[in-house]
């Protein structure tokens, strides 16, 4: 029996918190809310929007792979693209703009990626070896339109798209 | 060597090159913006999580290439007319970002029933029928409905940019 562990497309959406993260602690990010108190930036994983999440948050998922071309002629090695949606949700107006440029500036350069294997030793920290350099290209880059009754996990949210290209 | 001459009586050799450049260019504009359609139309199908199409307006339909015309000049060609979309199929947001216009992510509690198949809202053949709101099942019995999951985004917006994207890229190679 084999247990099947983190695929490619985990492991880059994994990375990418993890990078986000990082940067967030190293910088000690924050942002204020309504009464002027500072609250640490978040990053989720996942599609569907958690209501225990803390805002401001930064959620991003994995949501296709849109392309897998051949390398080279006669070679099945592929250069693929992983489509990742970064939602943005804040808790003032503006901020998730001045978040969104704050991303976009970081994963500019592109991201580590990491092959995770389970520690079951510490469940928390999976083992990880670097499996390569994905590449970022920005496909969108704009505000959900918000509404009037919108709640607050709505009220300032910022959508971008990205692609992270890998071979392999 | 074969060298074509483009020359049109009474215009300018440069005047002629661009007008056939602007054909070209509105061309594979609207070449593109049909295709951005296609696309758009198949996230939308790939994605669908029921058999079964609802009678009424469906997003697909909604969604049509527009010429854009600014002064004197096309300005190029769009798809999906936001406004039109608002009015005529106003989930199109919900859909794609998982997120109705009210902040709603799971729709409203219902009375109604599903069909074809079991009328009464049963979480193992959920996904088999459609819920026809107001309307009771075969025996007469109107059933009611707490949904509790969330909608989940679809970004069929983006999944068709993405791949356009590359397509645009192809074209230019």
């Amino acid at each position: 029996m084999t247990i099947l562990h983190w695929q490619i497309g985990t492991n880059i959406e994994n990375s990418l918190i993890e990078f986000l993260r990082d940067k967030v602690t190293t910088q000690s990010l924050q942002l204020l809310d309504v009464n002027g108190v500072a609250k640490t930036v978040n990053v989720y994983a996942g599609r569907e929007l958690n209501n225990e999440w803390n805002l401001p948050l930064i959620q991003l998922y994995l949501d296709n792979k849109p392309d897998a071309g051949r390398l080279e002629i006669g070679s099945n090695k592929r250069l693929r693209s992983f489509q990742i949606i970064i939602d943005i949700r804040t808790l003032l107006p503006g901020q998730e703009t001045n978040l969104a440029d704050w991303i976009e500036a970081e994963i500019n350069n592109g991201v580590t990626i990491y092959d995770y294997t389970p520690n079951s030793s510490n469940p928390e920290a999976p083992v990880k070896v670097i499996l390569g350099h994905g590449r970022v290209d920005f496909v969108t880059s704009l505000p959900v339109l918000g509404y009037d009754d919108a709640d607050v996990y709505d009220q300032n949210r910022y959508r971008l798209t990205i692609k992270v290209w890998i071979n392999g | 060597m074969i060298t074509a001459l483009i020359a049109r009586q009474g215009e300018s050799i440069p005047t002629v090159i661009q007008q056939e450049i602007g054909k070209l260019s509105e061309e594979h504009t609207k070449i593109l913006a049909e295709a951005h359609k296609k696309e758009l139309d198949k996230a939308i199908e790939d994605s669908r999580v029921r058999p079964v199409k609802q009678v009424g307006n469906h997003l697909k339909d909604q969604i049509a290439v527009e010429k854009i015309v600014g002064g004197e000049n096309s300005k190029g060609y769009g798809v999906g007319n936001i406004e039109t979309l608002n009015q005529k199929a106003p989930w199109w947001r919900w859909i794609n970002f998982g997120r109705a216009a009210s902040g709603r992510t799971a729709p409203p509690e219902d009375g109604g029933s599903f069909a074809p198949g079991e009328g009464k809202p049963n979480r193992a053949s959920f996904r088999s029928g459609l819920w026809q709101h107001g309307k009771p099942d075969s025996n007469g019995t109107l059933w009611g409905l707490l949904p509790n999951k969330d909608i989940q985004p679809h970004n069929y917006i983006e999944k068709a940019l993405g791949i356009m994207i590359s397509k645009v890229r192809e074209l230019l190679k």
